[in-house]
């Protein structure tokens, strides 16, 4: 077993994992670049390392420093969380070159599944539909609209080893094609240093569905069923279910016999994810793994009760997984909302800022994943992602209902956020009666705004009588209380 | 006790009178009446007709943020968005564009003295991590263009200067 893991990543999944590590004994490192020093990620573990400025290329992803900050707290494996670099091959490498563990794929099934355009490839020859698609655009524009022609418009642009929507582009006419390839090929090149795209058919109203998977390095390999996450901005997701209600039990049956077939022809080991799209036929196509993580695991582990951060320590150690695929139940409906910094009136556009207000909901069947505190500053280096409140019910419509009651409670003031969004969304007819699609939030809010008549006198009263109330007892401003030393103490640095 | 507060582009005038617990509120014409049960670390419980309401309220100087029930308000006092509103509501518009936030600039997509139209893209920015476009909000020329691609820009950092060609109308306005 292990001892003392390090954590390579910083907010909501960082405390996850950190709080796992604490139920199993093992202790924890955290790291934390200099724009970090007051997140609440910090004193989530039992030592902390700084590992470099704010930038994340230059602490987060500093793949050199953080296996040195492992071998200076005599840590012997290492949780990458998702993003940063948690699916990077040549980092899974270094690790395990460095003698430590990697909590996660090993680096060759990294590499296997990490080129789409290559991930692609095996699930056709392995009998799995895959959506059609140019993997080798030319950069000739002449040539380029030559061969795109075969596929016919709209297109989608993706970044060969992307993910998350980055270097991702809908090209619907023939003359936007060319400035989108750049836009895509500049942005995959920032977030993943490597700017290759290929181009495929889009499909119109998918729906994204995910089947999770686990395996042992001793070749079991079971799946935990399917999760939706069709409701999407920027190609983001921000809203998932499961069980998709879209799926049948035969196209289960069939979905998740493909995402194991992928998995095992990769080698794969630990906890990943099988990407596909389901057209509105109920045909499914392969679009990608992930292999770490996922945001939106909690919904998986409230409807299996198990815990996904202890299966991958366990799996990571060499042990064999603890249950058989007809030990895997599913009870009942759960949903998760990203509650992000962002301003869902305005593109959704990133809304950084001190939060002055953070209170999370509670109560039955309500897990909340927060990545912030009072006065936690959310920053423009990372993520905004404040907190992920997810919910669980007995049916769709129950865990619905606790969703909508849970929204209403959870506070945040300081950065404008998504919450009335979220609260409408979920309120939708539509998706009330479950007709999602990845272009739901397009369709049912092309101009969103907030009702914010509803308790408008309240507000306006509670604000005079709160100012009034302020000008009579002053008291100390938010930011004397951030700047004290005394959270800035506990870690130390390594290296310049 | 009256006081007037800014809500988005609205101005709310807020009048009330105080009986121990009570309050008597006429908020633009309309009245409240309203218990405040208690007020302490940001949070006000009122009641209002035997319907109690927790809200949340928290300043940063600028401005005051309430939460009620998933919804946000944000007020700030009316002098000091005095001069920006009266701008929108003349139908002008700003021809000063301005970072929205800290970040990188990836392309500068105009060049000064170049004319271009509303919604056309002046500059990408890469912030938290995703590329935003910014846009001129009416058909304009070009005047001048402050920063370079792979600049770092702060929040409400002038970045490009325009001027409109013919009388701008706002968003506002045509809706």
């Amino acid at each position: 077993m292990l001892h003392k893991i390090l954590i390579a990543n910083r907010g909501e999944i960082a405390i996850r994992i950190a709080r796992t590590c604490r139920e199993l004994g093992i202790a924890t490192v955290a790291v934390y670049s200099e724009a970090d020093v007051s997140s609440p990620h910090v004193p989530a573990a039992d030592e902390a390392v700084c590992i470099g400025p704010a930038q994340a290329s230059a602490s987060y992803l500093n793949a050199e420093v953080i296996i040195q900050a492992a071998h200076y707290t005599g840590a012997q494996a290492i949780h990458p969380g998702y993003g940063f670099l948690s699916e990077n091959a040549a980092f899974a490498r270094l690790v395990r070159d460095a003698g430590l563990t990697f909590i996660g794929p090993s680096p060759e099934s990294l590499a296997t599944v990490g080129n789409k355009i290559f991930a692609r490839r095996t699930a056709a020859k392995l009998g799995v539909p895959v959506v059609p698609a140019l993997e080798q655009p030319s950069s000739d524009p002449a040539i380029l609209r030559e061969q795109v022609r075969a596929l016919g418009y709209p297109l989608l642009i993706k970044a060969a080893a992307g993910g998350g929507g980055k270097g991702m582009r809908i090209v619907r006419q023939d003359k936007e094609l060319v400035e989108a390839m750049a836009a895509a090929e500049r942005e995959a090149t920032a977030a993943f240093t490597e700017g290759t795209v290929y181009v495929e058919r889009y499909l119109e109203r998918p729906r994204h569905v995910e089947v999770q998977i686990l395996g042992d390095m001793h070749g079991s390999l079971i799946h935990l069923g399917e999760r939706e996450c069709s409701i999407q901005r920027r190609y983001q997701k921000i809203l998932e279910e499961t069980p998709s209600p879209a799926v049948s039990e035969r196209l289960r049956e069939e979905m998740t016999a493909a995402a194991l077939k992928v998995a095992k022809a990769a080698g794969y080991y630990n906890a990943g994810t099988v990407e596909f799209i389901l057209d509105n036929q109920g045909r499914f196509y392969f679009l990608e793994v992930n292999a770490r993580l996922q945001v939106e695991h909690p919904i998986t582990e409230w409807v299996t009760r198990l815990d996904l951060v202890r299966e991958q320590i366990h799996i990571a150690a060499g042990e064999r997984l603890g249950l058989k695929q007809d030990e895997v139940r599913g009870h009942g409906h759960a949903f998760e909302c990203r509650v992000y910094a962002e301003d869902p009136a305005h593109g959704f556009f990133p809304s950084p800022g001190k939060v002055l207000v953070w209170h999370a909901p509670s109560g039955l069947g309500v897990r909340v994943d927060a990545g912030v505190e009072q006065h936690t500053e959310v920053s423009v280096y990372y993520d905004p992602l404040i907190a992920k409140v997810s919910t669980w019910g007995p049916d769709r419509e129950q865990a619905r209902r606790r969703m909508e009651a849970a929204l209403r409670q959870c506070v945040v003031l300081g950065p404008t956020t998504n919450i009335a969004f979220l609260l409408d969304l979920i309120a939708h007819p539509a998706f009330v009666a479950a007709e999602t699609h990845t272009g739901f939030i397009a369709e049912h809010f092309p101009q969103w705004q907030p009702q914010s008549a509803m308790h408008v006198l309240e507000a306006a009263l509670a604000a005079t009588l709160s100012q009034a109330r302020r000008s009579r007892t002053e008291t100390p401003t938010v930011q004397a209380i951030a700047n004290t030393p005394w959270r800035q103490l506990g870690g130390w640095r390594l290296g310049t | 006790m009256k006081t007037t507060l800014q809500l988005g582009g609205t101005a709310l005038t807020v009048e009330y009178t105080q009986s121990g617990d009570e309050y008597a509120a006429v908020i633009n014409g309309q009245s409240l009446r309203a218990r405040l049960l208690s007020a302490r670390d940001g949070i006000l419980t009122l009641l209002v007709d035997g319907k109690p309401l927790r809200v949340h309220v928290a300043s940063d100087g600028t401005r005051t943020l309430v939460a009620i029930a998933g919804n946000v308000y944000e007020f700030t006092q009316a002098q000091e968005k005095k001069l920006r509103t009266r701008q929108r509501e003349a139908g002008r518009l700003d021809p000063e564009v301005r970072s929205p936030m800290p970040g990188k600039i990836l392309q500068v997509l105009v060049t000064e003295g170049a004319t271009v139209e509303s919604g056309q893209a002046l500059v990408l920015l890469e912030a938290m991590k995703m590329e935003n476009t910014l846009s001129a909000e009416g058909a304009a020329r070009v005047k001048k263009v402050h920063v370079a691609p792979g600049e770092l820009v702060e929040l409400g950092q002038l970045l490009v200067e325009l001027e409109f060609v013919e009388p701008a109308v706002t968003q506002s306005q045509v809706n």
